[in-house]
């Protein structure tokens, strides 16, 4: 986002983003990206990763 | 698959502390799946409501009546099972016919199922007890939901049951702790069932007559499937929806597609709400205002008609939600016992057949989910497709591999998640020497179903973070401009 600026995406897709990079830095030079997954896969799980957009866009259907 | 590689020692459910107040009151009648979600992997306890400690003793009245001092057969009280239906069982031994039924199910092979399974197939398998159509004895429907609310886990073998009479192998294992038989895991420690009731404090039952059958007879692990598959497919449903507006502002594409207008001229539920999901991610959006002009006239596929696949694996899904709430509650059971009619019928309710459809089902609609986002995957990582972001969303490409192997993994789920939507409940073999010649096989549905679920997070997560990576490359306003 720091290379678009000051374009943005709407906003529920902002705090979707950030939610990601939260859980995954940006990468850079290569890296091992397995447990990247997984931390991502895992807020998908339990749940945690909708619930941090939801507030934000109000209740998806 | 999450359960393999136990052995001796098995972790429990990571169960959150929750406050154990609120029980699950079960009656046979009102059981959610968020209900079967709170006791099977949030451990809320359940317990029988006054209205099915009711019913079951009139049922079981009823049972006692046709057990003893009637000169008819009635199958699985004072007849064998299955084939052996024509075998006449004399009143002396209907205790024992019983227990012999537990042991001689129990032969299911290959790893446990996962733990909130077994759970939920404790709940359900109690959930149908109170009902008060099988006839079970009040005591034993208790012993059940004091192993349930106790932590007792049965050891039960995942291979096995061809989905009729419904989930009779997994069932029998379930079952034989209640009889201090079998084998269950307490606190993460395998004990014979004699030694984890020990542990639980509880003791053993000897089971009267049809008490087996009521036990075994029934659909309880191809539901749980469902149930517990239905909870998790919820969120991936909204999560799908999310991952795709992230691609599609990487991608500059259009919000056109998404407006209200078109949904209405075909209006299907699921496509209604996918397309309203997407349009309000995407609201105040910059990247979209700053491309509204340009020259591109339409988005691809996985773009465009994702309202249209969203849409259709959300209306499968409720669809398959419809079916297992009916069963989370029904009397899968043979013989039923009709207490107001003061009947016991032979029926074939334990049939699998509609809940192995839903679970197939239920593996389709997310496994075509994941298609779709392995689609966005591939147009973010290849130059040819990503109007202007580089090969692979990586600086320094070459030295850098970037994000090419992220769209491997996703394609290798995807691809295994395609040969698990083959479905299992359109195959039948007869068992039982004919007599049993039509089964559903839906614990295959349900077990692959339960990989395509599991496997479903990680496709989403690599989709969701070349997602996110586009916009460091983007330095000007305009797509036509690409990045710099």
């Amino acid at each position: 986002m720091e290379f678009l600026a000051p374009l943005e995406p709407g906003l529920g897709v902002r705090v979707a983003r950030d939610a990601v990079r939260a859980l995954s830095p940006r990468l850079t030079d290569d890296r091992p990206l397995a447990g990247d997954i997984e931390a991502v896969a895992a807020a998908i799980r339990d749940g945690s990763f909708v619930e941090a957009v939801e507030p934000e866009v109000g209740g998806l259907c | 698959m999450p359960w393999q590689g136990l052995s001796t020692t098995r972790p429990g459910l990571d169960w959150p502390q929750m406050a154990l107040s609120t029980a699950v009151q079960l009656s046979g009648e009102d059981l959610t799946i968020d209900d079967v979600w709170a006791v099977a992997v949030e451990r809320a306890p359940a317990g029988l409501s006054d209205s099915a400690r009711d019913q079951i003793g009139r049922a079981r009245a009823l049972v006692e009546r046709a057990a003893h001092g009637m000169s008819e057969h009635t199958y699985g009280i004072n007849t064998g099972f299955g084939r052996f239906v024509s075998r006449s069982i004399p009143e002396e031994l209907t205790a024992e016919l019983q227990l012999r039924l537990l042991r001689s199910h129990a032969c299911g092979v290959g790893d446990p199922y996962p733990p909130e399974i077994v759970r939920a197939a404790m709940l359900l398998r109690a959930n149908a007890l109170a009902k008060g159509y099988s006839g079970a004895r009040t005591e034993t429907v208790e012993l059940l939901v004091e192993c349930l609310n106790g932590g007792l886990l049965p050891h039960v073998p995942s291979r096995g049951s061809v989905g009729a009479s419904g989930d009779l192998a997994p069932l029998a294992h379930l079952a034989l702790p209640l009889v201090g038989e079998g084998e269950a895991w307490v606190e993460g420690t395998r004990l014979s069932g004699a030694e984890a009731l020990a542990a639980l404090g509880l003791e053993p039952i000897s089971l009267e007559a049809k008490e087996g059958l009521s036990l075994i007879n029934g659909t309880q692990f191809m539901a749980s499937f469902g149930a517990l598959a239905l909870a998790r497919a919820r969120r991936l449903v909204k999560t799908a929806d999310i991952a795709c507006a992230l691609s599609l502002e990487a991608l500059q594409g259009s919000r056109g597609s998404f407006l209200p207008q078109i949904h209405a001229a075909r209006p299907l539920p699921g496509q209604i709400d996918a397309a309203a999901n997407i349009l309000r991610l995407l609201e105040g959006s910059a990247i979209i205002e700053s491309h509204r002009w340009c020259d591109k006239v339409q988005d691809a596929y996985s773009l465009r008609c994702a309202p249209q696949v969203h849409g259709a694996s959300r209306d499968l899904l409720a669809y398959v939600e419809a079916t297992v709430s009916v069963e989370l509650n029904a009397a899968t059971d043979n013989p039923l016992v009709l207490v107001d009619d003061e009947l016991l019928l032979s029926n074939g309710n334990f049939h699998g057949q509609p809940v192995a459809f839903a679970l197939d089902a239920l593996a389709m609609a997310v496994s075509e989910l994941a298609n779709i986002s392995e689609r966005r995957v591939e147009r973010l990582v290849n130059p040819s497709l990503s109007d202007g972001l580089p090969a692979f969303l990586t600086v320094d490409g070459g030295l850098n591999s970037g994000f090419m192997i992220p769209q491997y993994v996703a394609a290798a789920l995807v691809s295994e998640n395609k040969s698990l939507c083959h479905p299992a409940s359109v195959d039948s073999i007869p068992t039982s020497a004919g007599q049993e010649d039509h089964v559903s096989m839906g614990n295959a549905s349900g077990l692959k179903a339960w990989q395509v679920i599991a496997k479903r997070n990680p496709c989403w997560l690599s989709s969701s973070w070349p997602e996110r990576k586009p916009w460091s490359f983007w330095r000007r306003s305009s797509r036509a401009s690409g990045y710099a």
